[in-house]
């Protein structure tokens, strides 16, 4: 099956204080429509890092980034902006919401969504009755859901959601994993970041990682 | 969502910090207008009282004897040809608001009263092509004579009265009787240049010719001092006549007005900084502060223009609303002041669009570029290295 997602010889250093931090080592991943892949780390161990190489919104110090076949940084900027927008949605782990608009508009922003998609996804995420207020107005998860449905109204290829439910009881954390799980279910790709033990119940696999490398501990179905 | 529809809501979300930025420009723009309202009356003012001061050049025949010129109280029978205003006037001399003048000694008769006095004929003052020219001597009627209040005392002739009087045995009318000014010239008669001429059948001929010098700009051409400027250009046109200058007259007059010019340019210019500065530290800390935006907007889907457009409309709107109030308040309470202030000239003041345009324009150009510098760089990194940590 063709993948969404390809990720090959992917490494990733920083610099900070003029000392070197290598995040990611060689690391390769492929994940298919239909697919939801779970990465699980310690604190600092790099899923942020991944997930932004992945999404496009990083350039990697080395290695590739496929998506539906292209290289994503092989493009102009102005293309990879229009192509990542069109086939990524993206949840930062800081949300990124758009401080004046409402969480009606701040799900609208996205090109291609309408007003009606995106209330339904709204509802659909427990949202229906906060729909006119602003980010400022909302907790920290409720706005963690309005982020959601930013990153998956659109029907992306894929979506990567940095720790999703950070901050969500075992209830709203369901909620957000089973929508995750049903956009995958509908043909979509998800790459997460999640340490709940209740992903596993709703990924394909999970991934871990340490030292730079990804290791598999709930194999592919 | 269009990015003009964003600019708004982001206004309106944060309008406290756009109702400051938009007062800073009306500040700064309003002080600019009121400036140069100000300053353009400030200007008159000062020019029209500097003229007001009077002649500070006089010009007379070479063959004069400047001993006894002086000595009879600045007063000689001596003529030049009348031609030399003509020639001065061709030459474009460094003079403007010419009065050529013919004076004579003559017996004036009212009834039984008789005194000798002098007579001074004069035109209108002439001005310089292409030099300000609000008259500061205008004509008398011909057939009619101003009286200096200290003759007319003499001849028994009252403030209100205009009776015919006798001159060198012809008649002519008082016009009016002059308020004292304690010179000599409360002691004359004063009459159209022409009917003096043919009064006392000189025709063609003048005394002197009083003047006021307007030598800055030969000056700065050549580096030379008024006095040299002026005798050089006469000795050019003429050896029949000299030239006497009031030193202390022309150098406070030319003082007055190189100061009040040069202070009110360096405020101006400092206006002018300020503006600029307020404006370019705004726009771009407002692009600065808001880099974070920039990568959401940009994971988003927003291209790189779209993102400029966003700020660049931010800062605009801002600054034209702020430079909207600012010209108008400062433009009306100037004119209102200006009236007040500058009594003679203020009333003739109008606003000065095109400095007001140009404040505006300039401002609004100004916001578009600081602003949009910051965006765009912003814009042309990855999005992850522009989005904080924090949220
Ligand atoms: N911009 C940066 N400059 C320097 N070092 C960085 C930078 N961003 C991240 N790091 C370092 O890289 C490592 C991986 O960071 P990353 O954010 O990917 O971790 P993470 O697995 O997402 O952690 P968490 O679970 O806390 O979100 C950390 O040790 C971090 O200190
Ligand atoms: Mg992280």
């Amino acid at each position: 099956m063709d993948s969404v997602l390809q990720v090959e010889s992917l490494a990733h250093s920083y610099t900070a204080n003029g000392k070197q931090l290598q995040v990611l080592r060689d690391v390769n991943l492929s994940i298919a429509c239909s697919k939801m892949v779970a990465v699980q780390g310690e604190s600092g161990s790099g899923k942020t890092t991944l997930l932004l190489a992945c999404g496009a919104m990083q350039k990697p110090t080395s290695g590739k980034v496929l998506l539906n076949q292209r290289d994503v940084f092989d493009l102009t900027p102005a293309a990879r902006s229009q192509f990542r927008a069109s086939q990524i949605g993206y949840l930062f782990q800081t949300l990124q919401l758009v401080p004046y608009l409402n969480v009606l508009d701040n799900v609208r922003i996205v090109k291609g969504v309408t007003a009606g998609t995106a209330k339904q996804w709204l509802e659909r995420l427990g949202l229906d009755d906060r729909l006119h207020h602003k980010p400022d107005a909302l907790s920290h998860g409720q706005r963690q859901r309005v982020a959601l449905a930013r990153a998956i109204a659109h029907r992306p290829a894929l979506v990567i959601a940095d720790e999703p439910t950070g901050n969500l009881d075992g209830k709203n954390a369901r909620l957000v994993f089973d929508s995750l799980r049903e956009f995958a279910d509908g043909g979509g790709a998800v790459l997460i970041a999640a340490h709940e033990p209740a992903i596993a119940d709703f990924a394909d696999r999970i991934l871990h990682i340490k030292s730079g490398h990804l290791t598999e501990s709930k194999a592919g179905v | 969502m269009n990015p003009i529809a964003l600019t708004i809501r982001e206004i309106l979300h944060r309008w406290k910090s756009g109702l400051l930025v938009a007062l800073i420009v009306a500040t700064i723009t309003g002080a600019l207008t009121y400036f140069s309202v100000n300053n353009a009356g400030f200007q008159k003012e000062i020019a029209r009282n500097a003229r007001d001061i009077g002649s500070n050049v006089v010009i007379i025949p070479a063959e004069l004897d400047q001993f006894q010129y002086h000595s009879d109280g600045s007063y000689s029978d001596v003529t030049m040809s009348a031609d030399l205003v003509q020639q001065l006037i061709e030459y474009k001399a460094s003079l403007n608001h010419l009065i050529p003048m013919l004076e004579r000694k003559a017996e004036c008769v009212f009834g039984e009263k008789t005194a000798t006095a002098r007579i001074v004929g004069l035109s209108a003052s002439i001005p310089m092509p292409g030099r300000p020219k609000a008259p500061m001597q205008k004509s008398i009627q011909d057939g009619k004579v101003q009286l200096g209040s200290k003759l007319a005392d003499k001849l028994g002739i009252k403030r209100d009265e205009t009776p015919e009087i006798q001159i060198n045995g012809e008649y002519f009318f008082v016009s009016r009787v002059n308020r004292a000014n304690g010179t000599w010239q409360d002691a004359a008669v004063f009459l159209d240049l022409k009917t003096a001429q043919s009064l006392f059948g000189v025709q063609n001929q003048i005394s002197r010719i009083e003047a006021i010098e307007c030598t800055s700009e030969q000056c700065e051409l050549t580096g030379l001092k008024s006095d040299v400027v002026l005798a050089n250009e006469l000795a050019r046109i003429t050896d029949k006549a000299l030239i006497l200058r009031l030193e202390k007259m022309a150098a406070a007059r030319s003082n007055i007005r190189v100061i009040s010019r040069d202070n009110l340019r360096l405020l101006q210019n400092m206006l002018w900084a300020l503006l600029a500065i307020a404006i370019i530290a705004l726009s771009s800390l407002n692009s600065f502060q808001r880099k974070s935006e920039v990568g959401v907007l940009q994971a988003l889907g927003y291209g790189q223009w779209r993102v400029v457009i966003l700020f660049v409309s931010r800062a605009v709107l801002l600054t034209i609303l702020g430079a909207a109030i600012g010209i108008a308040c400062g433009a009306f309470v100037a004119l209102m002041q200006s009236q007040s202030l500058f009594r003679v000239t203020g009333s003739k003041l109008t606003i000065d669009w095109q400095a007001a345009i140009i404040v505006g324009v300039v401002a609004t150009l100004l916001a578009a570029l600081a602003s949009s510098l910051p965006a765009l760089t912003a814009a042309m990194r990855y999005p992850a290295e522009i989005i904080g940590k924090e949220n």
